[in-house]
């Protein structure tokens, strides 16, 4: 299955700083259509598509909306999770700087599906640099007459990683610490300021306007029974072409490693960013769905000269840095993680640091009270799982338990 | 509330509908453990100590009890070996991240982290012993308390406390992950920091982190006697409970049972008691002889007290009554005035407004969107537990706080607003705009809420500030006029704890012929006590108080006062029985 552009489709074709161009190539269609429709009628729309969260949960979002909007209360509101923090994830960042017309169209279609007079953009710190673009391109739309029913605003984060996770994403634009809650309740019925909202991935709320203006029955065409339409790849590391694809949902992962990015040599590729999972080169035909592997969709390629130990040790450095602290295995977990990762590296693990590290690591993926602690482990379980024999030859029996 | 059926380790059990799984457990005596769990403190799940497995499709869910919502049919099991190694790899993450050597800690044997290590068996940790770098500094610039980072295990039950529950919103947490820390403000030690010393994280911290500095090692949980009264200074009547040994006051704890505060005191309650109060203990009965006071036996003293009241004229006998006094001794000290004709009498913060409010609901802070409070500071002296019930509810969005007042008070950096008293009318408007204005006020600004009633009719509701402590029960008592020293010549003191007394009021007494003083303790009486008759303190004393709710509250005796010191009630006796 080749490429295909939903989500991209005017990527590099608009001029996204001119909401003419974007009109001009069937920009607001699917608002337009949307608004011609009643609320529930929208949710229905987006229900039947059968489209799922694209941030890496895989939750189907017409639910996730029927929810928010079947919760009590006047005050709804919508936030477009854009603090793209995943490792090697920049899929986001392109969407934003070349089509930044369509998520606002989005944002507008699905305030509107859930009644929210409020919606919220969360930029991450590092992409301050596309303010302007987002904040001109919401000014031109609302010059427009296209958002007389909401009122959007771009909230930007300060750098945390953990922000990227719902509710701490949550806690945040409430000018709270960045820490994670407890869930339930999840945020459809208790959210920003403990009222119903919807928090939605760029790429997801993409998808948006192309159902509305394409229809359901064109949508529920493209990708696998479970896993309809396209997901968008950030593609980088040992590759010749690293980038953007966009590719149908189902196709395989040698696809996009192999021929489309041009990778040689490869050992093993992580899909996911550093929370994600690890295929190994012998199982490349893994296609690319829900069910299978697929995060946010960061890309990672590493090729035989890679040492395994190393890039994981990698990925626990990054996690030890941005476990916010509150929930216990994550904070210590993440730290002793790091610890015995280091000492395999350095020769000084003993036997019983393997046993602790998959103990440990268990205990992370299933007590950790967000996806940050329970996805951590996730690295060294898999190369655990694959490489088993990388650990082994560095375990010091000499060490003293 | 509907009832609800779950199946807890293959037994059926009853919860209701908004039960968390750990309320259910708890109502059906099925033992769950819990770290960051605080019974009437808001839940977080960070310890995850409670967790448990729930049957569904597929593998069990496993979320923590405390904050998971329990639901008709669940399955739960809640003490697998799976869920008991994760816990024992919790427990041991904790006990290697800090300095958890019990030995050296006064929190031994009152430990919630050490009782859990004892009970999951912990003799070994697969890790080292690591405490981090950065917690390293012990802050000891509170006067009240230690707090040591290094004994700290990030339940955030301080900061829930201090930001949730006491509105205070000085504690915090500092960085990320493993280098996470609680810090005052912005990272001041937390003597310098906004702390007012409320006190309540001592009482919740699990560990050894934050302690009391005066009871530190002065007796375990089990090895101490904790009774349950009421806070005797000031009008909220918080409950609390005090805890001694052997006669001896050790510390004082708010009561979680109890209504108003639930577990919350102010520094005055909590504190200032057993720290500050450093007046010599009047321990014996005294008569001045020669310009000195000297001891007296309980008979001549009492004789010599109902000999002036007894060939006084009526018209000169004057009566000054603390409101530290139980209603029943008011009530006493009212009629035994009475049975004398004397009518020149009052209680030492002067005479007591009557409002047309007979009670009302603290808990009612809990509704209201507007707080207007006129004339009184609610940061400091008396009432600041009313001050943390109103502040912790301003973390809410759409909650508003209005001063009026002419000074500063310390309020003022969690108002909306801060308006002068000639401003009153603004003050009436936001109320007339607000769903569910309330009006605090004190003596002090009478006349103001007095127009404001008018205007707002059954608009706002009104909570007064009454200026004494059980002022209520001087009410009840019929002691509400006001004591004109000019034209006493003999005066009747019940002192009890009162000492901020005025120069003016003082030195008018001394000019009296005779001043006989029924006080707890020396200071100022000395100077103007012709007769010092010694009674009780708070913690020594039994009967009722009624506090500016119109709530009657039970005070309940902790020790046994000192040997020759005597209840209020029993000195008023003897002294009637020898007039006759």
């Amino acid at each position: 299955m080749p490429e295909k552009r939903v989500v991209l489709k005017n990527c590099g074709v608009i001029d996204p700083k001119d909401i003419e161009s974007f009109i001009s190539n069937g920009g607001f269609a699917g608002l337009k259509k949307a608004m011609d429709m009643t609320p529930s009628e929208v949710i229905q729309e987006i229900k039947d598509s059968n489209l799922r969260g694209r941030g890496g949960a895989g939750f189907p979002t017409g639910l996730k909306w029927d929810f928010a909007s079947k919760a009590k209360g006047d005050e709804k509101y919508v936030i477009c999770n854009a603090d793209e923090g995943e490792v090697g994830t920049f899929k986001d960042r392109v969407i934003l700087e070349e089509d930044p017309f369509s998520l606002i169209e989005a944002v507008a279609i699905a305030s509107y599906a859930i009644g929210a007079k409020e919606a919220f953009i969360y930029l991450r710190a590092e992409y301050h640099y596309l303010l302007e673009n987002l904040q001109n391109a919401i000014d031109q739309t609302k010059d427009k007459g296209f958002l007389d029913h909401v009122n959007i605003i771009i909230y930007e984060g300060a750098g945390a990683y953990v922000c990227g996770e719902e509710t701490a994403l949550i806690e945040s634009i409430e000018g709270k610490r960045g820490d994670s809650r407890p869930r339930p309740p999840f945020p459809p019925s208790e959210g920003l300021w403990g009222k119903p909202t919807i928090v939605n991935n760029v790429e997801t709320l993409m998808n948006i306007p192309r159902i509305m203006a394409e229809g359901k029955e064109w949508f529920n065409s493209i990708g696998t029974e479970s896993s309809k339409g396209t997901k968008v790849l950030s593609v980088s590391g040992d590759v010749n072409k690293p980038g953007v694809y966009e590719m149908v949902m189902g196709s395989s992962l040698k696809e996009l490693v192999e021929d489309l990015a041009g990778a040689e040599n490869v050992k093993m590729v992580q899909v996911g960013g550093a929370s994600g999972r690890i295929v190994p080169f012998e199982n490349i035909d893994t296609p690319l769905t829900f069910e299978t592997v697929l995060g946010a969709g960061g890309v990672l390629v590493f090729n035989n000269t890679r040492d395994v130990i190393e890039m994981v040790k990698k990925n626990a450095e990054f996690f030890e840095e941005e476990s916010c602290g509150k929930c216990f295995p994550c904070r210590e977990g993440t730290k002793r993680m790091l610890e015995i990762l280091e000492r395999l590296t350095e020769g000084t693990a003993s036997r019983i640091d393997l046993e602790f590290l998959e103990d440990l690591s268990e205990t992370m993926a299933l007590t950790s009270l967000c996806g940050l602690g329970q996805a951590a482990p996730n690295s060294v379980v898999d190369t655990m799982e694959f490489y088993r024999e990388e650990y082994e030859s560095r375990v010091n029996d000499k060490v003293k338990v | 509330m509907a009832e609800i059926t779950l199946t807890i380790n293959d037994k059926e059990v009853k919860g209701e509908d908004g039960d968390t799984i750990l309320n259910v457990c708890q109502k059906n005596d099925i033992d769950v453990p819990t770290l960051c769990h605080f019974d009437g403190i808001p839940d977080m799940g960070s310890c995850r100590i409670c967790i448990v497995e729930i049957e569904g499709s597929g593998r069990p869910r496993i979320s923590t009890s405390c904050t998971t919502p329990a639901t008709d049919g669940m399955i739960i099991q809640t003490d697998t070996e799976k869920l008991r190694g994760m816990r024992r790899n919790v427990l041991e993450f904790l006990l290697s991240e800090g300095n958890h050597h019990c030995m050296y800690c006064a929190a031994s044997g009152d430990c919630e982290l050490q009782d859990l290590a004892y009970r999951f068996g912990i003799d070994y940790i697969k890790m080292p012993v690591t405490p981090s770098e950065e917690s390293t500094h012990v802050d000891s610039s509170q006067r009240y308390l230690v707090a040591d980072p290094n004994r700290c295990i990030l339940c955030y039950r301080c900061v829930r406390v201090c930001n949730d529950m006491a509105g205070n919103q000085v504690l915090g947490i500092s960085n990320r992950g493993s280098k996470a820390q609680i810090i005052s403000d912005m990272g001041e030690n937390r003597g310098e920091s906004g702390c007012v010393s409320c006190g309540t994280c001592v009482q919740v911290c699990p560990t050894g982190a934050i302690l009391d500095r005066r009871s530190a090692y002065m007796g375990r949980k089990t090895e101490v006697d904790t009774t349950k009264s009421t806070c005797l200074f000031c009008s909220v009547g918080c409950g609390n409970e005090i805890i001694s040994r052997d006669n001896y006051l050790i510390r004082i704890e708010g009561d979680w049972d109890a209504e108003p505060n639930k577990g919350l005191l102010c520094v005055l309650g909590r504190f200032s008691p057993l720290y500050d109060e450093c007046r010599a203990r009047a321990n014996k009965p005294m008569i001045r002889k020669d310009d000195q006071l000297q001891k007296a036996t309980w008979n001549e003293a009492l004789n010599a007290v109902a000999e002036k009241l007894k060939f006084t004229d009526k018209d000169k006998i004057g009566g000054l009554v603390s409101t530290h006094a139980t209603t029943e001794t008011l009530k006493l000290f009212a009629k035994y005035s009475d049975d004398m004709g004397a009518k020149n009498v009052g209680c030492i913060e002067g005479p007591i407004s009557d409002p047309p409010e007979k009670g009302f609901d603290l808990s009612d802070l809990n509704d209201a969107d507007l707080y207007v409070v006129v004339g009184e500071d609610l940061s400091e002296g008396l009432h600041q537990v009313v001050g943390f019930l109103i502040k912790r509810n301003l973390i809410e969005r759409d909650k508003r706080l209005v001063i009026v007042n002419d000074e500063e008070t310390g309020l003022i950096e969690f108002a909306d607003k801060h308006l002068k008293i000639s401003e009153l009318d603004k003050a009436i408007e936001l109320c007339k705009d607000a769903e569910n204005p309330i009006v605090v006020y004190n003596d002090e600004a009478i006349n103001q809420v007095d127009k404001m009633r008018e205007e707002l009719a059954d608009n706002a509701k009104f909570f007064w500030m009454p200026p004494g402590i059980n002022s209520r029960g001087a009410l009840a008592a019929g002691l509400d006029g006001e004591f004109d020293p000019d034209k006493a010549s003999c005066v009747y003191v019940m002192a009890c704890e009162a000492g901020d007394i005025s120069e003016e009021l003082l030195s008018k007494l001394k000019k009296a012929d005779f001043v006989a003083v029924q006080t707890s303790y020396m200071e100022p009486w000395d100077e103007v006590a012709d007769v010092i008759l010694p009674t009780t303190i708070w913690a020594e004393r039994e009967g009722t108080v009624i506090n500016m709710e119109g709530q009657e509250l039970k005070v309940n005796k902790a020790v046994d006062p000192p040997k020759e010191v005597k209840a209020e009630a029993d000195i008023l006796n003897a002294l009637a029985e020898k007039i006759g």
